[in-house]
């Protein structure tokens, strides 16, 4: 039976819904007279028109009474839904109203995309777009990234384990209303500290490798935007190749790994708890999985011929195998290199790294290391089960920065779930692409569909400007399903469904 | 007096209301859009992309694949980019004939520059995508490194504002170019500027401009109003 949500939850939902679009707005408001200082009026009048209304409803959002503005588990994942969702409307305005993307649903697609820390792109002639724009499209990242690690904070105690749930953030026991609690100012020194470090490395690094002075500071912001948030908005079609420097690449690497580790694990490294980190559980499936997926890359890379040195196979591999794995979808080549020269082994092992994805806890995609992890134990503890006399009890446990959590079915179930969705994802995804056009290969649809679900944004020239509308529907869907971690689509149709349908 | 009922029917029906009213300041906004085109680049029109070149497709030869007989599909006079990119093990160490506009940054090292050279519609025949609205694809291109005097060639790349200088590029194809890490890449041997760079003049869109000066406006008076009542209490 369902409960219909009280006139209270609503509120409360529009209230907290209104603050994030607010804030998102704001941040857009204030690039219109970035765009006026770089001469292009037309973005800064898109901007306007985009954010203005929206910091309007934002403030009159804020004004609506509630008796209780306590942000409960139902109320803060739907919530947390609601405020992706507008957030890329208010988003899509300057895109569309820039008129380098074929139709609303395209613009749509890349402000989801955007604030889903994805890098999928239907925008045409991007090395024309204006500056401002590319600006647009790195805050995005900036602000979607942020609000993930802050949603991830904010659900923390309303469902302890993290597992045993499809929750999207870390458990580190902090409150569930945000604004207070150590860990979100860990999350926000984290991503200071990531920017800080990317912005000063990064510039320093494209300036020595050539990068004019005049372009330096939105080259450098865009680039740290998208390794740092595992966003992957690049600013231009070149990929990172495009800079042709082993520095920047260097710095890209770090960033992204930055990105897609746990804030629970860096605030250790920062506190030099390296026995806790060396223990946690999640951060060795991390490692393992780096390094499975940079073997593979290597060894497919070298048995396809596509590099004849050792060098070359190194740099190219490290940088694919880490963009695969933190979700980033950053590349070195141009995308359609990945399956016309990289032979099949190497594409399989970085699809199953976007799949995967980095660590719960932290900006990546995927459906994360520790499900992974989790999947193995259970697997592990069944064949035991199976070995050990009958009535004999084991019980498997792993390690959580310096906790020790036992393994449950419910954990496996959960990790299992999450794994068997994502799948499901991604053949409808696949499905989808090969419907709409029969010269796509199935092994770039199956890449696509992964990149998209997996919030990756690795993009091997399948998905492109003027796609069907139900393409676009569709990989917006996905993408959105992937960063939500499915459950919060799922809590915000049926609290719609509950609205109408819900008993009072 | 109204009742609640009422009150959230009329809350919902402004909401709607004010989202119908953006609707239409968006999409006036969009089609109100002015349109100056640049010149059609004619960029080689005398040179047509090599038959062979434009009809190529292939997957990487792995070494343990039948050897492709790169005499049958090699590609002589100019190719495009995305014939390349779809089939590098074939282009390897062929010369080419590549036209295109220098576009993103110009990366000056010892001895050369850095370029990315896009061949697609909007840096070719139609210009920059603001300037005309007809949607062609997405942008591809090459990584071309222009050697010595030739790296001065490319000092007007396109942006925003412009289109770049648009370049005749004669060169190799370096699938995996070593002096490079392993790049894909485009050596310049000889190269000249065919079109110089153009700047586009895309007027100020008014209906735009009055549209966010009106939201603009609007969403003041909000943040106005609102300041006020929290002071006020």
């Amino acid at each position: 039976m369902l409960l219909a949500p009280s006139v209270d939850d609503v509120k409360a939902i529009i209230r907290a819904s209104a603050t994030g679009v607010l804030v998102f707005s704001l941040g857009i408001a204030l690039l219109a007279p970035v765009a006026l200082v770089l001469g292009e009026a037309n973005a800064a009048t898109a901007l306007l028109v985009g954010a203005a209304p929206a910091v309007a409803m934002g403030v009159l959002g804020r004004r609506i009474p509630t008796s209780s503005l306590r942000l409960t588990w139902t109320r803060a994942i739907v919530t947390a839904t609601t405020t992706w969702i507008a957030c890329a409307c208010v988003a899509a305005v300057p895109l569309y109203l820039s008129g380098h993307f074929v139709g609303v649903d395209a613009a749509f697609f890349d402000a989801v995309s955007g604030v889903t820390n994805t890098g999928h792109s239907l925008v045409a002639d991007l090395d024309h777009l204006p500056r401002s724009l590319v600006l647009l499209r790195s805050w995005m990242e900036v602000a979607g990234g942020a609000a993930f690690l802050f949603v991830g904070q904010s659900l923390l105690e309303a469902r302890r384990a993290l597992a045993t749930s499809l929750t999207p953030g870390d458990t580190m026991g902090e409150h569930v209303m945000p604004g207070t609690g150590k860990g979100l100012r860990r999350t926000w020194r984290t991503i200071a500290a990531l920017g800080i470090t990317g912005v000063v490395g990064v510039g320093v690094a494209l300036s020595v490798a050539g990068v004019p002075l005049a372009s330096l500071p939105i080259t450098t912001i865009s680039l740290v935007a998208a390794a740092a948030t595992t966003g992957g908005f690049i600013p231009n079609t070149g990929a990172v190749g495009a800079y042709h420097s082993v520095v920047v690449e260097f710095m890209l690497v770090v960033l992204m790994l930055g990105g897609a580790t746990s804030v629970g694990v860096l605030a250790a490294a920062a506190r030099r708890q390296h026995d806790r980190i060396r223990n946690d559980f999640s951060f060795q499936v991390y490692v393992g999985m780096l390094a499975a997926v940079l073997a593979g890359t290597m060894v497919g890379l070298a048995r396809a011929g596509t590099f004849e040195a050792v060098v070359p196979v190194a740099r190219h591999g490290i940088f694919s195998a880490v963009a695969a794995v933190t979700t980033t979808g950053l590349s070195t080549v141009a995308p359609e290199l990945f399956i016309s020269d990289f032979g099949v082994l190497a594409p399989a092992a970085l699809v199953t790294g976007m799949a995967v994805g980095g660590m719960l806890g932290s900006m990546s995609g995927g459906f994360s290391t520790l499900r992974m992890g989790l999947l193995a134990k259970g697997v592990i503890s069944d064949v035991r089960k199976v070995l050990q006399p009958e009535g004999a009890v084991s019980r498997v446990g792993w390690m959580r920065l310096g906790r020790r959590e036992v393994l449950t079915d419910a954990h496996v179930r959960s990790a299992a779930t999450t794994v068997m969705l994502f799948l499901i994802g991604i053949l409808a995804g696949a499905t989808v692409l090969l419907w709409a056009d029969g010269r796509i290969a199935l092994r770039g649809a199956l890449l696509t569909a992964t990149s998209a679900i997996g919030n990756v944004g690795l993009d091997v020239g399948v998905l492109e400007p003027g796609q069907a509308w139900y393409v676009t529907t569709t990989f917006t869907i996905l993408m959105l399903l992937g960063r939500l971690q499915w459950l919060g689509i799922f809590a915000a149709i049926g609290f719609v469904v509950a609205i109408v349908q819900g008993r009072r | 007096m109204t009742t609640p009922r009422t009150r959230h029917r009329l809350l919902i029906a402004g909401f709607i209301a004010a989202l119908a009213v953006i609707g239409i300041g968006v999409q006036w906004s969009h089609d109100a859009a002015p349109r100056v085109p640049l010149d059609v680049v004619p960029a080689g029109a005398e040179d047509p992309e090599s038959v062979e070149a434009r009809t190529l497709t292939c997957e990487r030869t792995l070494p343990d694949a039948p050897t492709r007989d790169l005499e049958e599909v090699e590609p002589v006079g100019r190719v495009s980019s995305e014939a390349v990119n779809s089939c590098p093990d074939a282009f390897d160490g062929q010369v080419v004939v590549y036209y295109g506009e220098v576009v993103g940054d110009v990366l000056q090292r010892d001895g050369g520059a850095w370029t990315l050279v896009n061949d697609d519609a909007y840096a070719l025949t139609l210009g920059p995508l603001s300037g005309h609205g007809d949607f062609e694809g997405g942008n591809s291109g090459l990584a071309v490194w222009l050697p010595g005097q030739l790296a001065t060639l490319a000092d007007e790349p396109g942006n925003a504002d412009r289109r770049g200088d648009v370049l005749r590029v004669n060169g190799v194809v370096r699938r995996a170019d070593p002096e490079d890490g392993g790049g894909l890449t485009l050596r310049a041997i000889q190269a000249e500027v065919v079109f110089e760079a153009q700047y586009l003049e895309t007027p100020v869109n008014r209906v735009q401009a009055l549209v966010a000066a009106v939201f603009t406006l609007v969403a003041i008076g909000v943040v106005v109003w609102d300041r006020r009542l929290r002071a006020r209490r």
